[in-house]
């Protein structure tokens, strides 16, 4: 109903001059799914068009299939918004390498990525027998793209060129080819790196996770790579995607206007907590870089330019031994990975990249100290830090993880400012300068502007924060 | 989705959601300028009125007042039913209180927010929203607080600052919750008060004529039985000159010089003396026609101080009075 009423109120909008928000210098971050601060009138309407592309059913007569993963980008991209990550995996497969062969990913039959779902029963791919490298991997974060994009392949570089906090770290720059044509780019996504722009990204998801083939990726995958089943089963002419007849744009460019114009998550306290000097104490930010970055120019403008942004990764590739998922993807070989992103971490329901600590079944700070259990080799020093740490420092560092991703207000993490949330945050009501509430306190979730107080200052934020 | 929607409704308006300014104005007795006694309290409120209709009326305001040179005391809890919904429990203020939390001489942050919650689960806020407060034409008293002036003779301004406020969304109903906007701020009309501890029944005579003059001392009830000096210059008031640490609004001269010399000389009677039980006193010049012919045209001016035994505690404003033919 809410979402019905946005696309009404948008309608009005075509023509719509450039308008700013108007926020004021100090005010709310935007919640994960929501655009971001500053988009004009124009850009706004491309944020709403590609959110209900996001969240929009593709038919078997639009070019759903033969093989998918699911039928939206918002089925799987769905927590705590359309865009934000989920518990959903998909399959990527192959034959480990043995002795002089090579890891074999089963292109002939289907592999690496095995479609779960497809528009006929009798379709669905399965793993080969022969397959003994098998993976799942998890729905990750697909919001806040274009402040990832924006960043200058510069400093991904320079990342790699720094002089790493432990010797074991040595992570590489996967520059990869954007479908759109331009220079070579840093990866800023995929599990092994790979892909460096949102508009590569949603042709390439577009295909591998619902079979729409698009004007960059125009042949279809076949049914465990048999091109006969294609035949058969694949009746609508590729390219699938095609060009809206009032914008021009396709379904490609819709998705990635969305993921490219959505805020990045929120963090709160945005700074200042304890475990985020546990953090970096340990070695944890020797990958997961929490130095911000400044992005540079983009095509988008003023709002992805000059932002500072902290998404808690440097984008390399490392070696991360027995953590590594086994598939051998372009130069990624079968242990290393793309450091992920943190950023919305405390609103994941399953960490690591196959999902394999639930939130639901070991609790945040459970599911953190497992997975950092399962850290290796890069990152195994720094895995060995954490297990000296006293209980007092892993849960700070846990309540600092837990801080990416939760907005202002939102005491009980479910990305809604809420009466629920306000029940708990009254007490923390202190009145101007009371100089108390520090960013480990429960009393920062609502300290909007961190100046150590809960007044009316921050209840004025927080009033306009406020969703119900 | 509530900045999204905020967002959408600006852009389907073709206008910020966020353009009403709350405009200001501090007044006692309706009138943004009063001159008082020393130590007389002046009754105070703070007028707040939209810069227009494109809201349902103000969600929450906060304001600091100060008044440089006096002490300010909380404001008072409001009476009205509009404003009693901003304060806790039916809104919300700082734990301090709706007429502001008290640092060092000034005020801060007077004021609350109405229940746009719709809280039902939290002890406050309670209230149910009451909209059109503060729309245009319907200016609302926000506050009223009281200020005890100090004696000392001069202008004081009372004044606001970080001014911060929401309205509500035009259109919301509270169906589901009230969505609020920022509102800027606009205008702030802050309140001048005098304080005058020297009164002349007329400010010219006329020398051929002769005629009476009489100068009432007001230095307030705290002045009370303290010894009383009134000085004279005929070279203006500006810069003054400073007796313990505070000015006499007199340019030390001759003719200063003479009034002191000659504490109770002609024309002067009561010049010097003791205020009496409530603070007031009375100088009087009394000039017989065709005295001094030769200072028409001068401009005296008369101030006093104000002496409690240990130090001067009090100077006067100046009261000018023209010499005439």
């Amino acid at each position: 109903m809410q979402k019905q009423q946005i696309f009404r109120l948008a309608l009005p909008l075509a023509g719509v001059a450039t308008l700013a928000l108007g926020a004021s210098a100090q005010d709310f971050q935007p919640r994960m799914g929501e655009p971001l601060d500053g988009l004009s009138g124009a850009q706004l309407q491309r944020f709403v068009d590609g959110q209900a592309e996001f969240d929009a059913n593709l038919t078997i007569a639009e070019g759903l299939g033969p093989v998918f993963n699911d039928i939206s980008c918002g089925t799987c991209h769905s927590f705590p918004a359309t865009g934000g990550a989920g518990t959903k995996r998909v399959i990527r497969a192959g034959v480990a390498a043995n002795g002089g062969n090579p890891f074999d990913p089963l292109a002939n039959l289907g592999g690496s990525l095995f479609q779960i779902e497809a528009i006929d029963p009798s379709i669905v791919e399965v793993v080969p027998p022969q397959a003994d490298a098998v993976a799942e991997r998890v729905t990750p974060l697909s919001i806040g793209i274009g402040l990832l994009e924006a960043i200058d392949d510069a400093d991904i570089l320079a990342n790699a060129a720094a002089t790493p906090v432990d010797p074991s770290i040595t992570g590489w720059v996967r520059m990869t080819q954007p479908f759109e044509g331009g220079p070579m780019r840093a990866s800023k996504m995929g599990w092994k790196g790979g892909v460096a722009t949102a508009l590569s990204f949603a042709a390439d998801a577009s295909l591998n996770e619902m079979g729409l083939t698009n004007r960059f990726i125009t042949t279809e995958n076949a049914p465990q790579g048999d091109a006969s089943l294609l035949t058969i089963w694949d009746n609508v002419a590729d390219p699938e995607d095609f060009p809206d007849p009032v914008t021009g744009l396709e379904k490609i460019d819709r998705l990635a206007d969305f993921q490219v114009l959505s805020a990045g998550p929120p963090q709160t306290p945005k700074s200042g907590m304890t475990g985020e000097q546990v953090f970096e104490d340990i070695g944890c930010a020797g990958c997961h870089r929490s130095d911000p970055y400044i992005t540079t120019g983009h095509a988008e403008g003023s709002v992805l330019t000059g932002v500072e942004v902290k998404p808690y990764t440097d984008f390399l590739i490392h070696d991360m031994g027995s953590l590594g998922d086994g598939i051998v993807d372009g130069p990624s070989t079968e242990g290393e990975m793309m450091t992920r992103t943190l950023w919305g971490l405390g609103l994941r329901q399953a960490l690591l990249h196959d999902g394999r600590h639930e939130v639901s079944v070991l609790g945040f700070a459970g599911a953190v100290d497992a997975s950092i259990q399962d850290h290796d080799g890069e990152a195994a020093f720094s895995r060995d830090n954490y297990n000296n740490l006293t209980q007092t420092e892993k849960d700070q560092l846990a309540a600092f993880l837990q801080s990416m991703g939760r907005a202002e207000g939102d005491w009980d993490l479910n990305n809604r400012i809420d009466q629920f949330d306000w029940f708990f945050l009254l007490p923390f009501l202190t009145g101007p300068d009371a100089n108390t509430v520090t960013p480990d306190d429960d009393g920062a979730l609502i300290d909007f502007d961190q100046d150590g107080d809960v007044d009316m200052a921050d209840m004025a934020i927080f009033q306009r924060a406020y969703t119900f | 989705m509530n900045r999204l929607t905020s967002l959408l409704t600006v852009c389907a308006l073709g206008t910020a959601a966020s353009a009403s300014d709350l405009n200001l104005s501090i007044e006692s007795g309706g009138s943004n300028a009063v001159t008082v006694s020393p130590g007389e309290i002046v009754t105070y409120n703070v007028v707040g009125e939209l810069s227009d209709s494109l809201n349902e009326g103000l969600a929450l305001f906060s304001i600091d007042l100060s008044m440089p040179g006096v002490t300010l005391t909380p404001a008072g809890a409001p009476t009205s039913t509009n404003m009693q919904n901003f304060d806790s429990p039916l809104g919300l203020s700082n734990p301090a209180g709706f007429g502001g939390t008290q640092t060092g001489a000034d005020l801060k942050q007077i004021g609350g927010m109405q229940n746009t919650l719709l809280n039902s689960f939290a002890p406050a806020p309670s209230g149910s929203v009451i909209t059109g407060i503060a729309q245009p034409g319907s200016a609302e008293t926000l506050l009223t607080g009281q200020v005890t002036m100090p004696t000392q003779s001069g202008t004081y301004t009372l004044d606001a600052s970080n001014v911060l406020a929401n309205v509500i969304r035009q259109g919301e109903t509270g169906l589901v919750t009230w969505f609020v906007d920022e509102a800027g701020t606009g205008t702030v009309t802050p309140l001048t008060v005098t304080v005058e501890s020297l009164f002349a029944d007329t400010n010219s005579l006329s020398l051929s004529a002769g005629g009476t003059v009489t100068l009432t001392l007001d230095g307030g009830a705290s002045n009370a039985g303290n010894f009383y000096f009134m000085g004279a210059s005929a070279s203006g008031t500006t810069p003054g000159f400073v007796v313990d640490g505070l000015v006499l609004p007199l340019n030390f001269d001759a003719f200063t010089t003479y009034t002191i010399n000659n504490p109770n000389g002609a024309p002067y009677s009561g010049k010097i003396g003791f205020l009496d039980g409530v603070g007031l006193g009375t100088t009087t010049i009394t000039v017989p026609a065709g005295s001094f012919p030769s200072m028409a045209g001068l401009t005296i001016n008369h101030a006093y101080i104000v002496h409690d035994g240990v130090s001067t505690v009090m100077t006067s404003n100046a009261e000018p009075l023209t010499l005439l033919p």
